[in-house]
């Protein structure tokens, strides 16, 4: 609960995402392959987008690009006007892997986010505990990430990127790895800690439903190279119903669009 | 040798026995770390020492730890081997060469016992200490 009183004064004020003319290619064989082009994109504050495509359409070097983990590209990105460069708190990510360190308990390996934040030790152990509290896995703090199963470990991932307070959460197939059952009841937390949050949300993924359930847009790529095909707003309240009426018009589209009629 | 044969030569063939297996295997293990563990890293903004003690370090510890129990090995047989050749000075390899002078069977048996009992004892004492300090790793 008190995730919400501290989190909404600042929320969708900061967290405007522009990216323009944005171009990446990968050498392949002395030859650059490019692999995304000309991508234009305009993220509000507080925005939750989807970006959907087939694998291989550049889309989770999209998201490296925006978290600063590869800095060789042409184009601009800026965060509230500001252009990216290199890593920073401001942007956290979660992997399709939890990428937990092994070595450290659940509690350690939130804190490690922490590491360098001028905070009272108080505060830190204080906001670690929130984070764990707000993706229910409080009484886990101590267990090794081994001992976590697969949807609890990327739960931890996603308090990780989310204690440092980011103005953007990166979410790279962060449920590409689960089971399907995982999945769906991990959507509707994501949902939860998105509406608690309220932070930008750019989720990569190439589940149509999650895609539709979760964003408030969806963007779909195009593959060889990487360019933005469509993008779509979903007109629909946060929290959403699964069986949405409209969403199931949205998901005919988008397959016939991606899969195509044979 | 530039050392004589008293303690520091043993010493020195000792320690170097022992460190190269140590040094290969701790190279060979953080230029191993995982590229996850380094992003993953990057991604939280920890400074490059941070990363050697908190991530690089860590993460290669099996390795190390594997490199260690090695090195234990080798500079055990050594240094045994070397008061063989270099005899002076106290030791269980130079009672065994006056043992062997003086025709004493029993001296040389005790001896042999005791350089393995010790070994097995070190090795079982490292490998304690490298499965406390590794205990997060999932046990098969």
């Amino acid at each position: 609960m008190n995730a919400i009183a501290h989190t909404l004064p600042t929320s969708a004020s900061t967290g405007a995402l522009t990216i323009r003319g944005l171009s990446k290619a990968y050498p392949l064989k002395g030859k650059p392959v490019p692999v995304l082009e000309g991508i234009d994109l305009d993220i509000r504050p507080g925005e939750f987008v989807s970006i959907l495509g087939a694998s291989g359409c550049g889309k989770s070097t999209l998201l490296r690009l925006i978290v600063g983990l590869d800095q060789d590209y042409q184009g601009q990105i800026l965060l509230d006007q500001q252009p990216v460069r290199g890593p920073s708190l401001e942007r956290g990510i979660v992997f399709q892997d939890h990428r937990l360190f092994p070595w450290m308990t659940l509690q350690q390996n939130i804190e490690l986010a922490l590491k360098n934040h001028a905070l009272a030790t108080a505060e830190k152990h204080r906001l670690v505990a929130e984070h764990i509290e707000l993706v229910g896995l409080s009484g886990y703090e101590q267990a090794y990430p081994h001992q976590l199963s697969g949807g609890m470990a990327q739960r931890a991932a996603i308090a990780r990127a989310l204690v440092n307070k980011p103005k953007v959460l990166l979410l790279d197939e962060p449920l590409g790895a689960l089971d399907a059952l995982t999945r769906v009841r991990m959507q509707q937390e994501l949902q939860r800690i998105w509406v608690q949050e309220r932070c930008t949300v750019i989720m990569v993924t190439h589940d149509i439903e999650e895609a539709l359930y979760l964003g408030d847009r969806v963007i779909v790529l195009d593959a060889h190279p990487g360019r933005v095909r469509e993008d779509l707003r979903i007109e629909l309240p946060h929290p959403r119903e699964r069986h949405n009426p409209l969403l199931h018009e949205y998901k005919q589209l988008l397959l016939d669009q991606l899969v195509g009629h044979p | 040798m530039w050392l004589g044969n008293g303690e520091s030569a043993k010493l020195l063939i000792v320690s170097l026995a022992a460190l190269y297996p140590m040094v290969l295997n701790t190279f060979e293990s953080l230029r191993q770390v995982a590229g996850q563990h380094r992003e993953a890293a990057q991604v939280l903004m920890l400074s490059r020492w941070q990363q050697l003690w908190l991530i690089l370090l860590p993460a290669a510890l099996p390795g190390i730890a594997a490199g260690v129990l090695h090195a234990l090995a080798f500079a055990w047989v050594t240094s045994v081997g070397s008061e063989l050749f270099l005899s002076a000075g106290a030791g269980l390899g130079s009672l065994m060469m006056n043992a062997e002078a003086a025709a004493r069977m029993e001296i040389i048996v005790v001896c042999v016992l005791c350089i393995g009992l010790c070994g097995y004892l070190m090795s079982w004492l490292c490998s304690l200490l490298t499965r406390r300090l590794l205990r997060w790793r999932p046990t098969r």
